[in-house]
């Protein structure tokens, strides 16, 4: 069954995706959990993630994305990951990556440090040798780079997708599910100073079951300027079903800066472009937040109130049940992750946890500390 | 104001929880973030808790399931049956599954467990409970009432039950006289349905005529509410397009024609076979026939009388040819709903055996004694409905010890014993068809030949003979074929296949599986009893004098069972043998990969020489060239079919002489190595004969010299009556033979 699960990391990106060909996506990574701390309600990620994969019989994915270098899309992933390019992240226990997926801006940013550095290595050493990545984007800076390197951009072609196409490899026969990529565009990355937020990896999923799709818009850290400029190129080129969605990973964290740069006093309103795509969420749609629980003041960082209250009008004009909160859902107490199953009936929120008295959720988790 | 809720019970104050062995219940749903309890309620013993549940539904659910959903989980003083939990809401979907019949007005039922609830209650927290609630509604807005796996619910549930053969459909719709007897006031009681003409017996006082219709197919539940009456049976049969009174109209006027009409009328009541195609989905596939059967509680001529198609004139029933179109008074007559439970047909028991492979084979066996009969009725009993049956004997009281067949059949043909058990066993006579023969005396042109292996798929050998084994190999060439047995000592299994390719041949199997016993480990004691002293062969089961329990048989039985299963189909020979280890009591598995026989015609004879014997000598001359090498060779006779097997070489003894020219085999050691050998094989591998090698760019014709040696041999071995053979191994892939008797 395909399925997919947002995970309870503060303001921070991790989504996990079972197509129903049982092929694995990992969009994100953060490990910012510290283990000292038992205040700390965030998910041990790369615990939760092993545990995916020993389920699942793998020790590997089939794609992970990364849709910028933002520390709180990529933190400690060379300490989970086994990578290519250096044989000291290289060991029998850190899963495999089939397919990197990069913004080209992730390529060629300089003066990167920590995490982002190691990802932007490991996807230059996969570039050069022509394999095992997808780049998104295709800025003339890329091309340069290739040159300079003495790779012939034009055989690297087929490992770049562009805005306004669809990846390869994943079709309504190859994984029940199409993916289109709404950004980044490839002018949004010249030059020196790229906008990394704007130039995020903005993907539209058409799942299907049964033939019946659910679509998923997985927003990334777009701002409303990225989005407008989305929901006019998509329209502009008629392609307006890809901006009609059933659940969306809203972008940034609740901040009010992805739906307009007025905050407001009590609601934000959005963009005209922005209202016109949140108004193509369909009847019973869902919104998930991946940030800290929506606070009740008006603060400086996301989440931000206005923009909560926003979503929430949204879900309630469509029937919507659920707006979502990955550290809220489902309590502040102890978040859990959020698991959204693709059915043909539409996505559904699992709530209800099993009751499997053999092996409850809590083994699956460190306990807190116990003794003197 | 009409509530748009189902009410239940008086309201009661929520202090009164504690009088009731239910108050976790309402502890638990209290404390579940997506649960509200409304209120308790009380009728009777009874306790109500009103909770609304907030449930998880998709964005497009299948059915009108909606958040929050209001029940009342019922509890009863009698903690151990199961708490009903009704849907409150006036308008919750009547078309669901898993719904548990109500009466009219009253709120639906789900039905949570699959289980039995006095079982599960042992281990079910109130949590898990309430959780269950939870997933039933989810799983009806998911379209999910029935799981992958599990079967599709039955449409009505009656309190007696018909046992009924499914075939009746095949027959159907012209009606036939079954029998039930005494159906009165026990009516909570199991009865078969007896096809009288079949089985020839009296009519019964009271008798049933059957009429059979189908309906359409049926995908959601459209009846809630078990009708109690012949009227509304008839409302209820509308919902799946019969016109039950048209039916019924028709099917007594059909009746005029018989001889004992008018005794039929007044005797007979009529009974309703009602066979609905079940889909999973609205739109999906037919994936089962679901059955009922109602009892018209009224003799068939009264019944005629309400229906307007018949009038009483003195003592005789008149049909009416004109009935009126008056709507008949139905509801003073009542029916009964019996459960059908299907007679065990061949796709029921492959169903409740849950595997997939194929049974519409046709199998002839041959031998029906321990191990024989336990296995086919093991096969019988998954699904495996065409059986051949091959066996002279007939069943003894000692037999029973260790047969599949009980001591009811003592002094009957095992055969025919053993195809009217697997013909009860699916009601039905086709299924198994008994020879009571000596197989060894059946001859090509025999009608019994046509018979016993036409359209034959695979032969059973279960007759424990070598004789049998060696005789339907050359007797049926097109069959594959499997023989199993176990040794004299009980402690082990043998399975010889011959696979679909048939590339070796169950005599030749039989021929080499006693190498097993020369190969190091558990084998080795194959052919020896617990004392180490040699068994002999056969006898097995059939002879009185063998000790051996019951449990070991069926333990081999089963192991035999599930192989033939799993091999059925093997494209290669195999040779399969399990040892019973008494102390840890397992069956421990060794698989021998038989050699491919070359066959070789000399003087009348046929040889049939392995290859890996063939493998040995080449490799034994080339160690020795340009001398000549040689030894003995290892096999059996097959005095019947003239066929000598050569399984095994030995070396040339370090006593030989071996020159470029010549070669003198030696003998030392070698007798005590043969005698080692045939002791250890059970006295089923012994000396066949004598192979030397010829130098390089030699032929492997005879020489003066050979001949000689051959009439030397042929002279030796004509104290026993066995030719003479020896094997000339040269440049050549394959020896020369030459044999002389």
């Amino acid at each position: 069954m395909t399925q997919l699960k947002f995970y309870p990391l503060g303001n921070a990106d991790s989504t996990f995706i079972t197509f129903a060909d049982d092929r694995l996506m990992l969009k994100d990574y953060c490990q910012c959990k510290n283990p000292a701390d038992d205040s700390d309600k965030r998910i041990d990620l790369a615990s939760a993630l092993k545990t995916e994969l020993r389920s699942k019989g793998r020790n590997d994915f089939d794609v992970v994305a990364f849709s910028h270098c933002d520390n709180d899309h990529v933190c400690g992933a060379e300490d989970f990951f086994w990578l290519d390019h250096a044989q000291k992240y290289q060991s029998k226990e850190r899963p495999k990556i089939k397919f990197l997926w990069v913004p080209a801006c992730f390529i060629l940013e300089k003066g990167l440090d920590g995490s982002a550095r190691v990802i932007r290595e490991e996807a230059k050493h996969r570039l050069l040798k022509g394999s095992g990545i997808r780049v998104f984007g295709n800025p003339g800076v890329l091309d340069d780079w290739l040159t300079e390197n003495k790779v012939n951009p034009t055989s690297r072609k087929h490992l770049i997708t562009h805005a306004g196409e669809c990846v390869p490899g994943f079709t309504k026969d190859a994984g029940s599910a199409e993916i289109f990529v709404h950004s980044p565009f490839s002018y949004r990355m010249e030059g020196e100073d790229v906008d990394r937020n704007g130039s995020c990896i903005v993907l539209h999923i058409t799942f299907y079951e049964q033939d019946i799709p659910t679509r998923v818009i997985l927003g990334a850290d777009a701002e409303h300027e990225a989005w407008c400029n989305m929901v006019y190129k998509t329209e502009q080129r008629s392609r307006e079903n890809r901006l009609n969605w059933d659940v969306f990973r809203i972008s940034h964290h609740c901040s009010y800066t992805a739906l307009s740069a007025d905050k407001g006093s009590d609601i934000t309103l959005p963009d005209k472009l922005i209202a016109k795509l949140f108004n193509r969420g369909s009847q019973g749609c869902l919104i998930i937040s991946s940030s800290d629980p929506i606070p009740d003041k008006d603060t400086k960082q996301p989440p931000h109130k206005q923009a909560a209250a926003y979503y929430k009008k949204v879900v309630r004009e469509r029937v919507g049940k659920d707006f979502l909160v990955t550290m809220a859902t489902p309590s502040t107490d102890s978040p859990k992750p959020i698991v959204i199953d693709i059915t043909p009936q539409g996505a559904i929120f699992r709530k209800i946890t099993g009751f499997n008295v053999g092996a409850p959720a809590i083994v699956s988790a460190a306990s807190p500390r116990q003794g003197r | 104001m009409t509530s748009d809720f189902y009410s239940w019970g008086e309201a009661i104050p929520a202090s009164r929880i504690h009088e009731f062995e239910a108050h976790p219940f309402v502890v638990a749903a209290k404390r579940h973030k997506d649960s509200t309890v409304v209120e308790l309620r009380c009728s009777g013993s009874s306790l109500g808790v009103v909770i609304d549940l907030s449930t998880e539904l998709p964005q497009r659910p299948a059915a009108d399931i909606r958040d929050p959903e209001r029940i009342c989980v019922v509890f009863h003083e009698d903690a151990s049956r199961a708490p009903d939990v009704l849907a409150l809401r006036k308008d919750f979907p009547s078309g669901l599954s898993h719904l548990n019949l109500t009466g009219i007005d009253e709120p639906l039922s789900l039905c949570l467990f699959e289980q039995s609830y006095r079982d599960l209650r042992y281990t079910l927290t109130p949590t898990q409970f309430l959780l269950r609630i939870f997933s039933w509604f989810t799983r009806a807005a998911l379209e999910q009432g029935h799981l992958p796996d599990q079967l599709l619910e039955p449409f009505l549930f009656g309190d007696g039950k018909v046992i009924y053969n499914p075939r009746i459909f095949d027959t159907l719709p012209e009606t036939k006289l079954f029998g039930i007897a005494g159906l009165g006031d026990a009516q909570d009681r199991c009865y078969k349905l007896v096809d009288l003409s079949i089985c020839n017996q009296r009519y019964p006082q009271n008798g049933y005529l059957a009429i059979a219709v189908s309906g359409k197919p049926w995908h959601a539940r459209t009846i809630n509410h078990r009708p109690d009456t012949l009227a509304e049976l008839v409302d209820l049969l509308k919902s799946v397009d019969i016109d039950l009174l048209d039916v019924l109209r028709t099917n007594i006027r059909q009746l005029q024609a018989r001889a004992d009409y008018n005794a039929i009328l007044m005797q007979y009541r009529w009974l309703l076979l009602l066979r609905l195609p079940k889909t999973r989905t609205a739109d999906g596939p037919v994936e089962s026939f679901e059955n009922f059967t109602f009892a018209i509680l009224e003799q068939i001529g009264p019944l005629g009388q309400k229906l307007g198609v018949l009038e009483k004139y003195e003592d005789r029933w008149i049909i009416v040819l004109n009935p009126s179109d008056i709507e008949p008074a139905l509801h003073g007559v009542r029916i009964f709903i019996f459960n059908p439970v299907s007679t065990l047909t061949p796709l029921l028991a492959k169903s409740l055996a849950g595997h997939s492979i194929d049974t519409d084979k046709h199998f002839v066996t041959i031998g029906s004694g321990a191990i024989g009969s336990q296995v086919i009725m093991n096969l019988a009993r998954q699904g495996f409905a065409h059986w051949r049956i091959v066996d002279e004997d007939i069943l003894l009281p000692h037999n029973c010890a260790r047969h599949a067949l009980s001591a009811s059949y003592i002094a009957r043909p095992k055969a025919a014993a053993l195809a009217s058990e697997i013909c009860i066993l699916f009601d039905d006579q086709t299924v198994a068809v008994p020879f009571e023969r000596d197989i060894l005396t059946l001859k090509k042109e025999h009608s019994d030949y046509t018979k016993i292996f036409d359209h034959a798929d695979h032969i059973f050998d279960f007759s424990v003979s070598p004789a049998v084994s060696h005789y339907i190999s050359s007797l049926v060439e097109n069959v594959q074929k499997t023989s199993a047995f176990m040794l004299s000592n009980g402690k082990y299994l043998v399975v010889l296949s011959e696979g679909s390719d048939r590339s070796v041949s169950l005599a030749d199997l039989d021929a080499q599986y006693p190498l097993a016993a020369l190969s190091t480990g558990c084998l080795q004691s194959m052919f020896t009893n617990s004392n180490g002293d040699y068994v002999r062969y056969a006898g097995a089961c059939r002879d009185i004098s063998v000790q051996l329990p019951q449990d070991i048989v069926a333990l081999h039985s089963a192991v035999a069972t599930s192989f033939l299963k799993s091999n059925m189909d093997a494209a290669n020979a195999s040779i399969d043998v399990w040892f019973y280890d008494e102390i840890t009591q397992q069956m421990l598995h060794k698989s021998i990969v038989p050699s491919k026989v070359h066959v070789i015609q000399a003087s009348g004879w046929e040889v049939h020489v392995t290859k890996s014997v063939i493998l040995r000598m080449a490799k034994y001359r080339k160690k020795k060239l340009p001398n000549e090498t040689g030894g003995v060779l290892i096999g059996s006779f097959d005095m019947v079919s003239k066929i000598i097997h050569v399984v095994e070489v030995l070396p040339s003894p370090p006593d030989s002489l071996e020159w470029p020219t010549v070669y003198k085999r030696g003998h030392k050691g070698l007798n005590e190595q043969m005698g080692a050998i045939h002791r250890q094989a059970g006295g089923n591998l012994g000396y066949v004969g004598e192979w030397h090698s010829h130098t390089v760019g030699v032929s492997v014709d005879p020489s003066s010299l050979d001949e000689q040696a051959l009439d030397w041999l042929a002279d030796e071995m004509r104290q026993t009556g066995h030719p003479g053979l020896i094997l000339i191994k040269g440049d050549a892939p394959v020896p020369n033979v030459i044999l002389k008797e």
